[in-house]
């Protein structure tokens, strides 16, 4: 059985990198400046998201199962830490600055806020 | 050119396959138990996949050992899907907020800072060591 877990906890990881192709693709369509919107919108939502599940886990009103295939799986694959610190590395290195402390400082905030509001949405 | 924003198919594959590999191994570096405040799997998922990264995006920006289209497979598979699915900010979120839910201030920024902090310094060696691999590249096909 928990062999059929791990299994599956893969392939929701496989379905929210995915979906991150698929949203990272058409953000970038539409936004030309040098931040990096597309990566941190992607990371708000995982954020919100995996707040909302954390509260449903908490109550507690979500099995260990789905708790893990959504919070590790999905939404793990979904968000990405690797790709921001990136994306704020290469800026550095390409001098813009403001773009570096912007990116780094947004990404230490946003996401966290994100899931407190999930949390207390569905807590 | 202007940016790809066409979705295809194969690429959406790719990133897929990329994705489930890299959630096998953070799901397998979850099972290290984390030591008060500092949760070891995530951490070292999210260095592993930042440093990774790093390198791979560099190297490709600058070798020309690949043709275009095998750079695009290489980049969507081993960077987007693998390190993107080896790398997770939700549930580092989520481990942060629980720590400051749970009272524990003091622990939730210094898991923060450690992860921005030793992370910053791997995508930056990532990326001077991959491109510094390119460049070495070039000057021994130049010669």
């Amino acid at each position: 059985m928990s062999a059929i877990v791990a299994v599956l906890v893969c392939l929701c990881g496989g379905l929210g990198a995915s979906a991150r192709y698929i949203f990272d693709s058409y953000i970038k369509a539409i936004w030309h400046k040098a931040f990096p919107m597309s990566t941190f919108v992607i990371n708000v939502v995982a954020g919100l998201l995996a707040g909302m599940v954390a509260g449903c886990y908490a109550r507690p009103a979500m099995s260990d199962q789905t708790h893990l295939l959504l919070a590790t799986g999905l939404l793990g694959g979904f968000s990405t830490f690797s790709t921001m610190m990136n994306e704020s590395v290469s800026a550095l290195r390409a001098g813009k600055i403001a773009v570096f402390a912007g990116c780094m400082a947004a990404s230490v905030v946003a996401p966290v806020a994100a899931v407190a509001l999930g949390y207390l949405i569905a807590a | 050119m202007t940016r790809q924003h066409i979705i295809r198919f194969d690429l959406v594959c790719v990133v897929f396959l990329g994705g489930c590999l890299g959630t096998a191994l953070r799901y397998a570096l979850s099972l290290i138990p984390a030591h008060g405040w500092f949760h070891a799997g995530t951490f070292a998922a999210n260095m592993i996949a930042c440093f990774c990264y790093a390198a791979l995006s560099a190297w490709l920006g600058g070798t020309g050992r690949l043709a275009a289209r095998a750079k695009e497979y290489v980049n969507r598979g081993f960077g987007m899907g693998m390190c993107g699915g080896l790398s997770t900010m939700s549930t580092l979120a989520v481990e942060e907020f629980m720590l400051l839910h749970g009272g524990d201030a003091a622990g939730g920024v210094a898991y923060c800072f450690a992860t921005f902090a030793v992370g910053f310094a791997l995508a930056y060696a990532g990326a001077a060591a991959g491109a510094r691999l390119a460049s070495a590249e070039q000057r021994g096909e130049d010669r």
